[in-house]
């Protein structure tokens, strides 16, 4: 309860401050004169808006690691809805109804971000980048065309909206600009923040330890685009006239301009490069210095931007401030208390009792070639087997298989019992469902375009267009175009919708198959003890919510977590290093470090591809030990894919030897030392007889 | 008036292929940079818009009153500075290298104004000389013009390449993708200052005997059906053709065509090769840019079509989504995906929806990024974990 | 004929090489032992100047060849067959194989070439119209060495070329890798199959955590306990 005071106090504390800056910004002369000059508060709402959307920006781009240039669009949705709101409900020009209208227009922003984001998130880098331009520009060809029905008419169409009532004060403006920073804040510390961060270190390490990354990157889509919005909708309570055009790819540049400079991932830089590049320009234009002022363009400013960026992107990519904050009060760290006992230690079950993965008849086929081809292996709890075969051989394909980073071409496999990945053959009446939901969609489109193929000669105005669409189901041309579109989908459908889809590697991890990787997939700019504390989020109680806010629930369930990474740290000892970056450890430690993240998903079966690799003898008999160990304490099924030999006939129980994708041997390491295929395959012809 | 509707179809099809030809030859230019690079070169819109501008120069002449020169002085000194801060990174610990560049730097800025002056001079006395010669007739004038784009053009494209886009290659897909969209940015409003913010038109109709062959109007009866076609649209698709086959040509069978191949495919591997990869990096985004250049003089030289600084960046997206469309890094996929993104706006355009033509081009974008990531003759890859 | 000079590199922090150095004569066959990670592969990379070394000297018949571009270095005449093969999968074997001979001057006996490594490889002669990327790992391997002869390399430097091929054909590799030894090119050989490789080699380096931990003829390795016990399997 006293963290909770304390905030509400430090909310008071804040709230209060800018109440008071409000009112002394407002103070007039004795003569009636405003004493701040209108125009420089303007200036400096305006810079306190751009603090919102550069921070909420902050959120997609530097945390997360996507990169959206169409931010602009989801100021102007935010701003059109709420400027909507306190236009047609006069009683509503006042605080409250400016923050009713914020929240609205964020909403209505935040929709759009879900809408934008689920399908592109799936999309990496630049095509993201371009597809958030598109619907950017989409939004605006949108509301240039907001005159064209009479219900959105009084939204102006391309001529501008106008009108609206000023209602915005410093107090707003900087208090949603404090919300915001509050809130990035707070994410960024937080195990939630991690998740977003690891994302952006590594997407594919993040997926496999549990984190469902489509999630997280429509999570903070939605996130910022309603902060976009709500600043939107301040934006436009702040002009009082908003124009489509003016939310144009220039305005996104010039945010992710501010981002970019001030340094991906960094709050205070973003906070930094906003105020100064909305000054700037301000200051620039009006400037009363005699050769600016003559030669000034309006131009100039945006080759300065240009070339920042390319001069940031050469000298320091990172930008201004890096990943690094600014922060006030020094934070505490945590007193060391000892944390309660996180839970009990797992008792492992007695050794080939249950049986706990099954590959049945496991394909994959990559075009032409077979991968793996026909694929069995048995595990028991406890057991710890090892996988080898000549490189090449197929063994990394198959742990991919056993995580979800690739879909078996045939065959099952089976995690206790219960199919995890493999052939899912949707019910005959699902199937049927959705192959006719695909046609009657393309038949959909197929008339839409057909019909406005038949409108062409007839010049009709959008409005009519709906008894056009009703006159044109009785032309032949459209019926015949909409029953090809659907006869297309219907043939192509068929195959398409034949299993349901499989499960996300994150899924896989969930339910307690964990993973190294052959190359050390760490997330390389987070700290030792945050890697493995990404490994636990999928374990996670709270919910977003918890961090945005800080509550105590976060508090409590951040304390468990730090506490048992700790603990595994120790157990791999990495203790000492806990706070570097796990980018600079020596490869060891590296290796040891994938482990322990690996373990902090609580898995049942562990998967380590190559944990020797690159370890020198001392380091490889600690590791062989090592993993002994783990099995024991952790209750783990393990299985390896190793190339030193030493270590596989040194740990593993069994061993399966896997050749052109195929399975030639297993057994006891004795009798595949011995087996004469197994020889031959790998260890060389020749050294059986020599 | 299902016949008048057939006939409408037609007619707007042609026009749509038209349209889509200059797509096309844009989209060339990004699908063979993010086929060596995979990397978006988002300033090879602009490229465009400048080639679009070089026609013009030769067409109607170059006038210094045209010129902001004040403008071009001050953009000039801000990319000497960046190019001064570039070129003094890593050696500040040289003294005689710090001296060397800042004397040489130093004396640019002392001259920059007089050397300002002399370029629009000797520009002048150049395209006066052009167009001049553009004036005889309207054949040597075409001739002269596309020449001219895509000479500079692709001299720009190789600038871009070997100042901008070398010295960060290697350092992440991020950092291009900014750095690419620094330099359109520059190109956009550095060209705007100078250029200024007025829309352009112009035609080589206005040359001798341009009006015959470029104005005159054709009537074609295709199976029956009345199709009038404007002699400039199929001057330009004849052009498109000519210079797709020719690349084809140049990327099948010559040897830096192989080589580009090879570079594409696997660069360490064409290094190992004893490719210089730095080269033929350098020829992509050469022939990338003269086909941009072209396309730009093309499209508005021919057609009564207006352009300003900005035309470049919807017409480079557009020719972006269609080079995804077609499957990013394919050759006939650009081709392939031009000429729908073409005919898709063209058809837009004529209905009642005309004011939405912009966004379909996204909307293409965002389907086929949902239903074939890969785009139409593209070969889905999934990453090596 | 090829001597590194205790070079080392980085990946950014992780040392990859310690202090190597290394010593190819002209006309042997030197082959390169050692685990995944070992750094036996980055070795030869930097020899192709496809990654720089920090500090330390690549020398190539007497001229230093440290800060040479690659396409450079492949002048000089030293070719790599990468690991993993590597070919072009889109393009033609027969464009493959020309595209090996790149560096070099039409006309300048190019086509005797082409038919000297036909006659190295008959696979390759009955594949040779098919794109590169329908052939078997084994014809693949080929492809690539027989690419790399291609540029007439007079040290030729091999990555794993036994990698994922069936174990006739491995005998089949180092049988060609002898015959190539014995038109006067020196080989360079990086081998996870030990046994094989110190079998065609004269001498041997064994890699470990980026050092090496010895050196000596393949005789004395293969004889060696140590060497027996890690790399051998006994």
């Amino acid at each position: 309860m006293a963290k909770l005071a304390k905030q509400i106090g430090l909310c008071v504390v804040i709230a209060g401050l800018l109440y008071g800056l409000d009112a002394f910004l407002n103070v007039r002369r004795p003569d009636g004169q405003p004493a701040f000059n209108p125009f420089m508060l303007r200036v400096l709402l305006l810079s306190g808006i751009f603090v919102t959307l550069s921070v909420s920006l902050n959120i997609v781009n530097g945390f997360t690691g996507q990169f959206s240039i169409g931010h602009a669009g989801f100021l102007a949705v935010g701003a059109y809805v709420g400027a909507a709101i306190t236009f047609k409900f006069p009683g509503l020009q006042n605080g409250m109804g400016l923050v009713l209208s914020c929240i609205v227009g964020g909403a209505a922003s935040a929709l759009f971000g879900w809408i934008v984001g689920v399908p592109s998130l799936r999309l990496r880098g630049d095509y993201l980048a371009i597809v958030t331009l598109g619907f950017g520009e989409i939004i605006r060809v949108l509301l240039e065309n907001t005159s064209m029905l009479p219900m959105t008419e009084f939204l102006g169409g391309a001529i501008g909206f106008s009108g609206i009532p000023k209602l915005t004060s410093f107090f707003w403006v900087f208090g949603l600009a404090a919300v915001t920073i509050g809130i990035s804040r707070n994410l960024k510390r937080s195990l939630h923040g991690l998740a977003f961060l690891s994302v952006r270190e590594d997407e594919v390490a993040a997926d496999a330890m549990g984190v469902n990354t489509t999630q997280v990157k429509v999570t903070a889509f939605v996130l910022a685009a309603f902060l976009a919005g709500a600043a939107g909708s301040l934006y436009a309570h702040n002009e009082q006239f908003i124009l489509p055009k003016s939310f144009n790819f220039v305005m996104s540049i010039n945010i992710v301009v501010m981002v970019v400079l001030g340094g991906l991932g960094s709050i205070t830089g973003a906070v930094l490069t906003a105020v100064f590049f909305t000054a700037l320009p301000e200051w620039l234009r009006t400037a009363n210095v005699g050769i600016i002022k003559d030669f000034y363009k309006d131009e100039y400013r945006l080759v300065l931007f240009a070339l920042l960026l390319t001069l940031t992107m050469m000298l320091r990519p990172q930008g201004f401030m890096g990943r690094a904050e600014l922060t006030l009060l020094k934070r505490k760290k945590r007193p060391p208390t000892p944390a309660p006992e996180p839970r009990a230690t797992m008792h492992a079950p007695p050794v080939g009792t249950h049986e706990i993965l099954n590959c049945e008849g496991v394909t994959r086929r990559f075009g032409g070639l077979v991968a793996v081809d026909n694929f069995n292996l048995q595990l028991r709890t406890g057991e710890l087997v090892g996988l080898i075969g000549p490189n090449g051989a197929g063994k990394t394909t198959v742990f991919n298989l056993l995580t979800g980073v690739y879909e078996p071409s045939s065959g099952a496999v089976r995690l206790a019992g219960k199919q995890i990945a493999g052939d899912q053959p949707y019910s005959p009446s699902a199937r049927a469902g959705l192959i006719g939901l695909d046609a009657a969609l393309c038949g959909l489109v197929g008339y839409i375009g057909a019909t406005v193929i038949y409108s062409l000669p007839l010049n009709v105005a959008p409005a009519a267009m709906m008894s056009v669409f009703s006159m044109s189901i009785k032309s032949p041309m459209v019926l015949a175009i909409t029953g090809l579109a659907a006869a297309v989908s219907l043939v192509t459908s068929k195959g398409r919708r034949r299993n349901r889809p499989g499960l996300r590697p994150f899924q896989f991890c969930n339910l307690g198959i964990s993973r190294t990787f052959q190359n050390i997939r760490l997330f390389p700019d987070l700290s030792v003890i945050e890697n493995v504390l990404v490994g636990s989020y999928g374990k996670r109680k709270t919910k977003l919510f918890d961090a945005l806010m800080q509550t105590v629930r976060m508090d409590r369930e951040e304390h468990e977590q730090r506490a048992h990474a700790m603990k595994l740290l120790e157990r791999f000892d990495l203790g000492s290093v806990a706070d570097e970056q796990a980018g600079g450890l020596p490869y060891g430690a590296q290796r040891r470090l994938e482990i322990a993240r690996a373990l902090a998903t609580r898995p049942k079966l562990l998967l380590l591809d190559e944990p020797a690799a690159g370890m020198n003898p001392q380091e490889k008999s600690e590791l062989m030990e090592c993993i002994r160990g783990i099995r024991d304490e952790f209750g783990l099924t393990i299985l390896l894919i190793e190339h030193d030999m030493k270590v596989v006939m040194g740990i593993c129980e069994r061993i399966y030897v896997l050749d052109y994708g195929v399975i030639i041997a297993q057994g006891s390491p004795e009798a595949i030392r011995r087996d004469p295929k197994v020889i031959a395959a790998y260890l060389g012809e020749e050294a059986a007889s020599g | 008036m299902e016949d008048q509707t057939l006939q409408l179809f037609v007619q707007q099809l042609v026009n749509g292929i038209q349209l889509g030809s200059v797509y096309a030859l844009i989209a060339i230019g990004y699908t063979m940079v993010y086929g060596v690079l995979k990397f978006i070169n988002f300033a090879h819109g602009d490229v465009y818009m400048i080639g679009a501008y070089m026609g013009m120069f030769v067409v109607l002449g170059f006038h210094p009153a045209n010129i902001d020169q004040d403008a071009l002085v001050v953009v000039l000194a801000m990319v000497l500075m960046v190019g001064l801060i570039v070129s003094l990174r890593g050696n500040l610990r040289n003294p005689r290298a710090v001296g060397l560049r800042l004397a040489g730097f130093g004396l640019a800025f002392v001259l920059l104004k007089t050397l300002c002056s002399a370029f629009v001079l000797v520009g002048e006395k150049l395209f006066g000389g052009l167009t001049s010669v553009a004036q005889t007739s309207v054949l040597v004038g075409g001739a002269v013009s596309v020449m001219v784009s895509v000479g500079w053009c692709a001299a720009l494209g190789v600038i871009i390449e070997r100042t901008a886009y070398k010295p960060i290659r290697g350092t992440g897909r991020l950092t291009a993708l900014i750095t690419a969209i620094g330099v359109s940015l520059l190109l956009e409003n550095g060209g705007q200052a100078v250029f200024g913010a007025r829309t352009q038109a112009y035609s080589i109709a206005s040359l001798p005997g341009g009006q015959e062959l470029v104005g005159a109007t054709l009537n074609l009866n295709v199976l029956g059906l009345a199709i009038s076609v404007n002699r400039g649209q199929v001057i330009v698709l004849v052009s498109a053709i000519v210079l797709v086959t020719l690349l084809m040509y140049i990327v099948r069978r010559t040897r830096m065509g192989k080589a580009m191949r090879a570079v594409a495919y696997d660069r360490e591997a064409a290094a190992l090769m004893g490719i210089n990869t730095n080269t033929v990096i350098s020829f992509t985004f050469l022939i990338g840019s003269a086909m941009a250049g072209a396309g730009g003089f093309l499209n508005y030289g021919l057609t009564q079509f207006s352009f300003d600084t900005n035309t470049g960046i919807m017409f480079g997206l557009k020719a972006f989504v269609a080079a995804v469309l077609g499957g990013i890094g394919n050759l006939g996929g650009a081709v392939l995906g031009g000429v729908i993104m073409g005919v898709a706006e063209t058809f837009i355009a004529g209905s009642p929806f005309s004011s939405f033509k912009d966004a379909i081009a996204f909307v293409i974008l965002i389907a086929i990024l949902l239903f074939r990531p890969a785009g139409l003759l593209g070969k889905y890859t999934v990453e090596k974990v | 004929m090829l001597t590194l000079e205790k070079i080392d590199v980085y990946y950014g922090a992780i040392h990859a090489l310690e202090q190597v150095s290394l010593t190819v004569n002209q006309g042997e066959i030197v082959t390169m032992i050692g685990a995944n990670g070992a750094g036996k592969s980055t070795t030869i990379r930097s020899v192709s100047a496809l990654v720089r070394p920090r500090s330390g000297r690549i020398m190539f018949e007497g001229e230093d060849i440290t800060r040479l571009a690659p396409h450079l270095v492949v002048q000089r005449g030293i070719c790599q067959s990468p690991e993993g093969r590597r070919v072009f999968a889109s393009m033609s074997v027969r464009e493959n194989i020309e595209m090996g001979a790149y560096t070099r001057k039409k006309g300048s006996g190019i086509a005797e070439d082409v038919d000297r490594v036909l006659q190295l490889f008959p696979r390759l002669k009955e594949r040779f119209t098919q794109s590169a990327g329908t052939l078997s790992g084994g014809e693949q391997q080929m492809l690539a060495i027989g690419r790399a002869l291609m540029s007439r390399p007079r040290l030729l430097m091999l990555d794993e070329p036994s990698l994922g091929l069936a174990p006739f054909l491995v005998q089949q590799i180092f049988q060609i890798i002898r015959d190539i030894n014995a038109q006067g090119v020196t080989v360079l050989l990086v081998e996870q199959n030990a046994f094989q490789a110190l079998r065609v080699a004269a001498r041997g380096y064994v890699l470990e955590t980026g050092r090496v931990v010895l050196e000596d003829t393949a005789q004395n390795l293969l004889a060696n306990d140590d060497v027996r016990k890690a790399y051998l399997g006994e």
